[in-house]
């Protein structure tokens, strides 16, 4: 019986995880082998004269625990931990960022255009994080962008990152996970993770798998979801890994000598869509895919991948027909495949083509997407002949992604993000990218953290605190679409005046509509008519004010992501945006005094909060003094709170 | 028959131009048979830089004021939309009211939109040369020769304007410009004032001229003429300012007001600002009053008593903000005593 007959039941194809455990008689649940025990270690230690066993076994507690350091991941940890919860960070390479890191260097995707051509920028914690490279990595070096993203984690309040570590297993009690079970390889260490609510945007999910999540791999049939660009038949094709290589001009003819893992590339055999024009920066359809275990055969592929990326370049410095590649050499190579698909665990909600191309509204959406639905060709590379993508159809807006998608149907305490969550393969040819995987991240992350609040589970979550989980997210900047924002505790809807002291554009009465970009043809938003300009609020009776949050302009319409080409244009850019807000100061009035309360010279965020003492007064004043270049201030949403 | 008067060379930007920010054009200037003037340039119906479309030279026209006029092509010159297909009449009907609607979607449409460098893999940027995906309804564009009418939309109403202005501006005497004032187009206001600026031209018929049309035109010529006032010497700017806000209505007062505040130390006095205050209904105008008031710290007895009575205002925000300026102000005995009763009656939301 084939592999994948194997998991295939009835019309439905679930699978409860039955992996093969890492110790040959071991369950999921039971600790089979001891990785940090050392009783045979003999260590004779010279400085002190001793004879000892290191102890290599620790356990650590937290509210939440996200495994796996991807963009998701990292939105996912940020947001648990700004949102109260004692979070832990796992990830299993040396650096963060996953397939965005250095070591795989794909670039962070997202709503990068439209049919349309204009980009619906993802906001939240993704932008912060490419804002942060933007202003720490002007040269765009892929080494430092692991450093940007390492310290944007490492300075978080509240959450702990721990590198070069494994989760392994789920350590279960009943049906929730209890413990993950870690190994730390440059440590030798075992450690188990305690936490009251477990995130895997591992994307291969071992730590979902092992803790008996329901999960399924391979392509649904057309008449399961109705899918018009599913295969006929359901089978096991999974979309495969890729390597990537960079190449650049030394200024002299470079020859090169094709090592002995080259795998030859049958150009003659090559669809035409296969493109080599902009090899400088590397070849994304260089993939081999599996309608197998493609997690068993990763390290098989990953020798293969190199031999036909190898025998690519082969085949570009040495068949004659690339000219323009003389003087070009190989600067850097991927040594780790960068995955696009493994295993897709279940949710209460399994998104599919239909609900992306009929742009399905949900009440429980708290992220979305709108790449394009970029299924590439079963086998990839050793399937020539067909167009290494099919790109079926362009989004004409963007799609919703409902939270049910984002918890395990069947592990009460588990969420997840990124590749892996409940959707159909034809669904995750979109939603794959990072960027829309982070906003995934940031609404798990935060659902984690109010269901350590809350003392409830995700699925209860849903059911009876979605609003407050969605007003959650986009008072932290996330962007639902079709959801304006209706927070009650804010105070600025309540104000008895509002008033700017110029108007380009837009109006500031739109400052408190809910909606915290223009969207789809209607405008959300103040611009002012040059600077420096004022927005002054002021309401009937004293209000308590502690905080003051505003959402200025970055140019959504603009993608902000590192591109390998640096191209800047209309709509990309590669500098720091010019809208945004660099410097503005808040004022309070007291008995009738302007009160300074704090001005930020060098702001480096779309969302700028003021959090001070409480006082109580009747009117704020923000004066906004200077952008990063452009000529006016835009904002679209003012909030206060006491 | 046309008069052929002057060239003159001139560096233009165009959003098409992809290598060198400007190029150098020769801009003709002729008088008209009724004495207007009138600017054209030879320009090229697409910039293209895969040489893929075929380009024809066009000859554009514009009026003094940079307003996009007609174009022209040689005789046996036609222009082709995708696919060679020649323009229908039709057609150059429709180009031309694209090029003279100065807000057509063509404004905001992109160069790589019109050329559309579309990522489609993963990193991977696909150019798709010649071919416009960009979505316009079909009122505001012609189908197959977007590309065209981006290039001279952008010619009409681009960066060739503002260079037409300034040539244009140094043409007419003083007595032609008063004329021009006249107007009640206010794009031609708005041109007479910027040629003035530039000519720092403040003689008192001048300004008065300005004024005058300004106020027939608050709407559209408010800032222009701020502009010019705050150029213009002290003396000038605080008569003038003082008799626009007298005669202004609201939403061009607090312009003039935040003008008045930037340059404060150049008034002598703020007599129409006292006595209109207790009419006023509008919050941030009284706002801002108060606040100028306050910045010049005078202890006048006539501001305090215009303030008192805005304590009596149906706007409690106004009430409020009266109080409180009064509070910091030494007044008679009696005054603060009304004062001290307003303040135990509505301290709560004070």
């Amino acid at each position: 019986m084939k592999r994948r007959e194997f998991f295939k039941k009835g019309s439905i194809s679930a699978v409860a995880a039955t992996v093969v455990p890492i110790n040959a008689n071991a369950s999921s649940s039971s600790n089979h082998g001891d990785l940090g025990k050392r009783k045979s270690d003999k260590w004779q230690q010279l400085a002190t004269g001793k004879m000892g066993i290191p102890v290599r076994k620790k356990e650590l507690n937290f509210d939440v625990a996200v495994l796996g350091g991807g963009m998701a991941g990292i939105c996912a940890a940020i947001s648990a931990a700004r949102n109260g919860s004692k979070t832990v960070l796992v990830q299993d390479r040396p650096v963060l960022g996953g397939n965005a890191s250095s070591e795989v260097r794909v670039h962070v995707h997202g709503v990068t255009h439209l049919k349309n051509g204009i980009p619906e920028r993802e906001t939240g914690i993704i932008e912060e994080v490419l804002l942060h490279n933007r202003f720490n990595n002007p040269q765009e070096s892929y080494p430092v962008w692991d450093h940007v993203i390492y310290d944007f984690v490492t300075r978080e309040p509240n959450l702990t990152l721990m590198l070069n570590t494994q989760a392994l297993e789920a350590k279960m009690q009943g049906d929730k996970i209890k413990s993950a079970r870690c190994w730390q390889m440059t440590t030798e260490t075992e450690y188990t993770i305690f936490a009251d609510v477990f995130v895997d945007c591992s994307g291969d999910g071992l730590l979902a798998a092992t803790s008996g999540a329901l999960y399924r791999t391979g392509r649904e049939g057309k008449a399961e979801y109705n899918e018009k660009y599913a295969p006929d038949e359901p089978d096991g094709w999974q979309m495969g890994a890729t390597i990537l290589l960079s190449s650049k001009d030394m200024g002299r003819p470079m020859p090169f000598e094709a090592p002995s893992f080259t795998l030859k590339y049958e150009a003659e055999e090559a669809h035409k869509r296969r493109k080599l024009k902009h090899f400088s920066e590397g070849i994304w359809w260089v993939e081999v895919g599996s309608e197998g275990d493609i997690i068993a055969e990763f390290e098989e592929n990953r020798h293969k991948l190199m031999g036909y990326a190898y025998g690519l370049w082969d085949y570009m410095k040495n068949s004659g027909k690339f000219p323009e590649t003389e003087n070009y050499a190989l600067d850097w190579v991927c040594s780790l495949p960068g995955r696009r698909e493994s295993r897709r665990f279940i949710g209460d909600y399994i998104m599919s083509e239909g609900d992306m191309l009929g742009y399905k509204h949900f009440k429980d959406t708290v992220a979305y997407g709108g790449w394009s639905l970029d299924e590439h060709n079963p086998g990839g590379i050793e399937n020539l002949s067909e167009p290494p993508s099919y790109f079926h159809e362009h989004f004409n807006k963007v799609y919703e992604i409902p939270f049910r998608s984002l918890y395990s149907a069947n592990v009460p305490n588990l969420l997840f993000a990124g590749r892996n969550i409940s959707q159909t393969h034809i669904a995750l040819s979109s939603s794959r990218v990072m960027a829309t995987c982070s906003t995934m991240g940031m609404a798990v992350g935060t659902a984690a953290a109010l269901c350590v609040k809350k003392n409830v589970l995700p699925r209860e979550l849903s059911n009876d605190y979605i609003e407050e989980l969605q007003e959650q997210l986009l008072r932290d900047d996330a962007f639902i679409p079709n959801r304006p924002a209706v927070d009650t505790n804010n105070l600025a809807k309540n104000v008895a005046d509002i008033f700017a002291s110029s108007t380009g554009s837009g109006d500031v009465k739109l400052l408190t509509d809910g909606v915290s970009r223009d969207f789809e043809g209607e405008i959300h938003h103040w611009k002012s008519d040059g600077l420096p300009a004022q927005i002054q609020m002021e309401w009937e009776d004293p209000v308590d004010v502690s905080k003051v949050e505003i959402k200025c302009d970055t140019n959504v319409n603009k993608n902000i992501m590192m591109l390998k080409s640096s191209p800047s244009n209309d709509t990309f850019t590669n500098t720091v945006p010019i809208e945004l807000l660099k410097s503005i100061s808040l004022d309070l009035r007291i008995e009738g005094e302007w009160r300074s309360i704090n001005s930020i010279k060098k702001n480096k965020t779309r969302l700028i909060k003021f959090h001070f003492d409480s006082m109580k007064t009747t009117a704020i004043r923000l004066k906004i003094k200077e952008t990063y270049g452009a000529k006016d201030a835009k904002l679209f949403e003012l909030r206060c709170y006491s | 028959m046309q008069q052929k008067l002057r060239q003159y060379k001139i560096n233009v930007s165009h959003p098409a131009f992809e290598e060198e920010k400007y190029r150098e054009y020769v801009l003709n200037e002729r008088v008209e048979e009724d004495g207007s003037l009138i600017y054209c340039l030879d320009v090229e119906s697409v910039i293209c830089i895969d040489h893929i479309c075929k380009i024809v030279p066009v000859r554009m026209y514009w009026n003094h004021l940079g307003q996009y006029k007609h174009f022209l092509l040689e005789e046996g010159i036609i222009l082709e939309k995708g696919k060679g297909e020649p323009f229908s009449d039709e057609d150059y009907l429709m180009l031309h009211s694209i090029l003279e609607d100065q807000n057509s979607p063509y404004r905001n449409v992109t160069y790589s939109q019109i050329t559309k460098e579309k990522v489609l893999g993963e990193g991977e940027l696909d150019a798709i040369s010649g071919a416009t995906a960009v979505m316009l309804s079909s009122e505001n564009t012609i189908e197959g020769a977007a590309w065209t009418c981006f290039t001279l939309w952008h010619w009409a109403n681009g960066n060739v304007v503002q260079k037409i202005r300034k040539v244009s501006g140094a043409y007419w005497s003083e007595k032609e410009l008063l004329e021009f004032a006249m107007s009640e187009d206010y794009q031609v206001i708005n041109y007479v004032i910027e040629v003035l600026m530039r000519r720092k031209n403040y003689s008192p018929r001048v300004i008065e001229s300005v004024v005058a049309s300004t106020l027939s035109n608050q709407l559209y010529c408010m800032k222009m003429t701020i502009s010019y006032l705050e150029s213009a010497p002290d003396s000038l700017y605080e008569k003038y300012m003082m008799q626009l806000y007298i005669q202004s209505n609201s939403n061009f007062r607090i312009r003039l007001l935040q003008s008045i505040q930037a340059h404060i130390d150049l008034f002598r006095t703020f007599q129409p600002l006292i006595t209109r205050i207790s009419e006023l209904i509008d919050y941030q105008e009284i706002d801002l009053i108060l606040e100028i008031f306050g910045d010049v710290n005078t202890h006048s007895e006539a501001i305090s008593e215009e303030v008192f009575s805005l304590l009596n205002h149906e706007n409690n925000l106004i009430q409020r903000r009266a109080y409180w300026f009064l509070s910091k102000r030494k007044l008679t005995v009696n005054k603060q005593s009304e004062l001290e009763d307003f303040y135990s009656i509505n301290k709560d939301w004070l």
